[in-house]
């Protein structure tokens, strides 16, 4: 008899033990701020508070009578949390009511069981006055929930950026602008001679027009000459009309050829873009003596090579009624930056 | 008496399974548990009581799929998880030089410490430009020209002790910008910020760096991001670095966008955890002419 009790009794132990290996309804879950986005308040109501939301899933049902811990850490103002209005306070299907609120925190009370969901715990955070937020910087908000299963975790809110790093930086404007020689960008020159013009060739002069700026929108430029090719008595070379200077008539013109490449890509960063040329490059054109445009670029312009100057050429021929004499003009460029 | 023995056993493993309170298992409950030395259970004075506990060891709650345990002395029923995070940046007005430096005991002596107050953060730069160390601290004490701080974080290991070359200097860090100022072309330039982080999630945390897009002076208009593992002279970068042994994201200097990315993280509780971030730019002649923003934000997340 004596041993059939102890054969009892040993049983009865290692159902216990047996029950005691079930698995438990306890541990770290992970909570979210899903309201505000990332937990960041950066405005408050007129009335006082920032309404703040908490998520997680359950690990397992939440009994009737289980209570639900909302901690608040540090405790950001010594005003009491209240409940959100309206309440979007979810709790697996199952229906809690809120109370023990302090400032610190508060405590929903199961009336039915919670199946295992996903839980949304909505408070409302007291500011220091209406409308303005509470100057602690940061603070999170814990649940432990009790009643069997035991979930618990945090979530940060950051109030008025305090996990913010503001980055800044000043670049200053720069525009430069050299007229260089036409095989050194380097090099400045300020002259063009065209020579002593025949009737069997078409002369020319060149020079390059070395543009940079970091202006956010490019630049714009732009030429005049102080009269047309002349004289100094005023005896007038004849302008081209018909887009090309040509051998053997009186003509007297400008071709421009802008540069393929030097423009910022905003993409890229590269300088792969064109310039902007106002007349196609391919005509000759009359040097203009009131303000004109060339070229230009909406981009910040940067040159590392002839390619991306602008090529200025000069070009004269005579026919023979060309009146003898020297000629001369003198043309000024304007660039300006667009910042 | 094997009777008796059986009894006990049964009643032990009977009482232990119906035992459900917060912070326990529905097997056990574990209130308080600490590996400890020195300290004492409280002292008093006339207006203030403390309860302190020195020298615990893998404190905080832990558990498995049977267990739940919160370890540490006065870890109790009142189980209160929290996260901490706060983030500055160096303000560029408190530079000073300093003249000396010790990793060791947690000083630097600067040549003026009026900037400077007891409980702030400063950092220490060496060879201030893209290729600077770094490390950062908390004042603990002042001393004269002598600054102390609880600990250094970041480029501890490289920071030279031996400041030289007039390029090394200390920096107040409560600042919420992160302030380049006027840059020039192929000068590259750096600012700090620093990160701290308490929790008593036993599992550790994670922390995330993020931007609001680029650093930008304009719709269309930005810096370009750092591609190639480095910010450097004679290309227009702008990234940043991460230093301390809690950082992750480390050896390369990388955009900083709107994409998360994990800079910090631990695997236990944290009371003070730091990291050193330094942002680095450098421009070309042709970077556009403005003035550049980006709004990076932190995000902790505990591993409860």
């Amino acid at each position: 008899m004596r041993g059939s009790k102890i054969r009892l009794l040993s049983f009865m132990a290692l159902l216990s033990l047996a029950a005691a290996m079930l698995p438990a309804n306890a541990g770290g879950v992970v909570i979210t701020a899903s309201v505000p986005s990332n937990g960041e308040i950066d405005s408050a109501a007129a009335t006082g508070f920032a309404t703040t939301t908490i998520a997680w899933t359950s690990s397992a049902t939440y009994l009737t009578g289980a209570t639900l811990q909302l901690i608040l850490s540090p405790v950001p103002s010594s005003t009491d949390i209240t409940q959100c209005s309206p309440d979007t306070t979810s709790i697996g299907g199952a229906t809690a009511t809120f109370g023990s609120a302090s400032s610190s925190g508060a405590t929903w009370t199961l009336t039915g069981d919670a199946a295992t969901n996903v839980i949304l715990i909505c408070v409302r955070v007291p500011v220091t006055n209406a409308g303005s937020l509470i100057s602690a910087r940061n603070f999170s908000e814990a649940i432990v929930t009790t009643g069997g299963t035991v979930d618990y975790g945090a979530a940060m809110f950051y109030i008025n950026g305090g996990n913010d790093v503001d980055i800044s930086a000043t670049v200053p404007a720069s525009l430069s602008f050299m007229i260089t020689d036409p095989a050194s960008i380097t090099t400045e020159r300020h002259t063009c001679n065209l020579g002593v013009l025949n009737m069997a060739t078409v002369s020319t002069c060149t020079y390059r027009l070395k543009i940079m700026t970091n202006a956010t929108n490019g630049f714009a430029g732009s030429l005049k000459a102080n009269h047309d090719f002349a004289t100094l008595g005023f005896v007038t070379f004849t302008n081209v009309g018909d887009l090309q200077v040509t051998a053997g008539q009186e003509e007297y013109g400008i071709n421009l050829t802008t540069s393929s490449y030097g423009a910022r890509d905003p993409n890229t960063g590269l300088f792969s873009l064109p310039a902007y040329a106002w007349h196609p490059i391919a005509n000759d054109y009359p040097v203009p003596t009131t303000l004109t445009g060339f070229v230009s670029s909406t981009y910040p312009f940067y040159v590392t090579s002839s390619g991306a100057t602008q090529l200025v050429t000069h070009k004269a021929s005579i026919s023979p009624i060309t009146t003898v004499g020297v000629y001369q003009q003198k043309v000024t460029y304007y660039v300006s930056g667009h910042f | 008496m094997r009777f008796l023995i059986c009894v006990i056993i049964t009643g032990v493993f009977l009482l232990t399974s119906s035992v459900q309170a917060a912070m326990t298992s529905s097997h056990f409950e574990l209130r308080f548990d600490s590996i400890n030395s020195g300290g004492t259970d409280n002292s008093t004075s006339t207006n203030y009581k403390l309860y302190d506990t020195l020298g615990e060891q893998a404190t905080g709650p832990s558990t498995s799929t049977n267990y739940s345990l919160l370890a540490g002395y006065r870890q109790s029923d009142d189980y209160r998880p929290f996260l901490s995070l706060i983030v500055s940046a160096q303000e560029n007005n408190t530079q000073v030089p300093y003249t000396a430096l010790s990793t060791s005991t947690k000083t630097v002596t600067v040549t003026l410490a009026t900037s400077f107050a007891t409980g702030t953060f400063i950092g220490v730069v060496e060879n201030l430009g893209l290729h600077q160390k770094t490390i950062i601290g908390k004042i603990e004490s002042i001393n004269g020209l002598v600054l102390t701080v609880d600990k250094w974080d970041g480029q501890v290991d490289q920071i030279s002790t031996n400041p030289q070359g007039g390029d090394d200097y200390v920096y107040r860090m409560e600042a919420f910008s992160g302030v380049f100022g006027r840059l020039e072309a192929n000068v590259g330039k750096t600012t700090l910020s620093r990160t701290e982080v308490g929790t008593n999630s036993a599992t550790g945390y994670t922390v995330y760096m993020q931007s609001d897009g680029y650093l930008r002076g304009s719709t269309t208009t930005h810096i370009m991001d750092v591609a190639d593992g480095e910010v450097s002279m004679d290309s227009e970068e702008y990234g940043a670095r991460v230093y301390g042994t809690l950082a992750t994201s480390t050896g390369m200097d990388f955009a900083v966008t709107s994409t998360l990315r994990e800079i910090q993280t631990s695997t236990t509780t944290a009371t003070d955890d730091r990291v050193a971030i330094v942002y680095k730019i450098n421009i070309m002649p042709y970077t556009p002419a403005s003035n550049y923003l980006q709004k990076v934000r932190y995000l902790l997340t505990a591993n409860f």
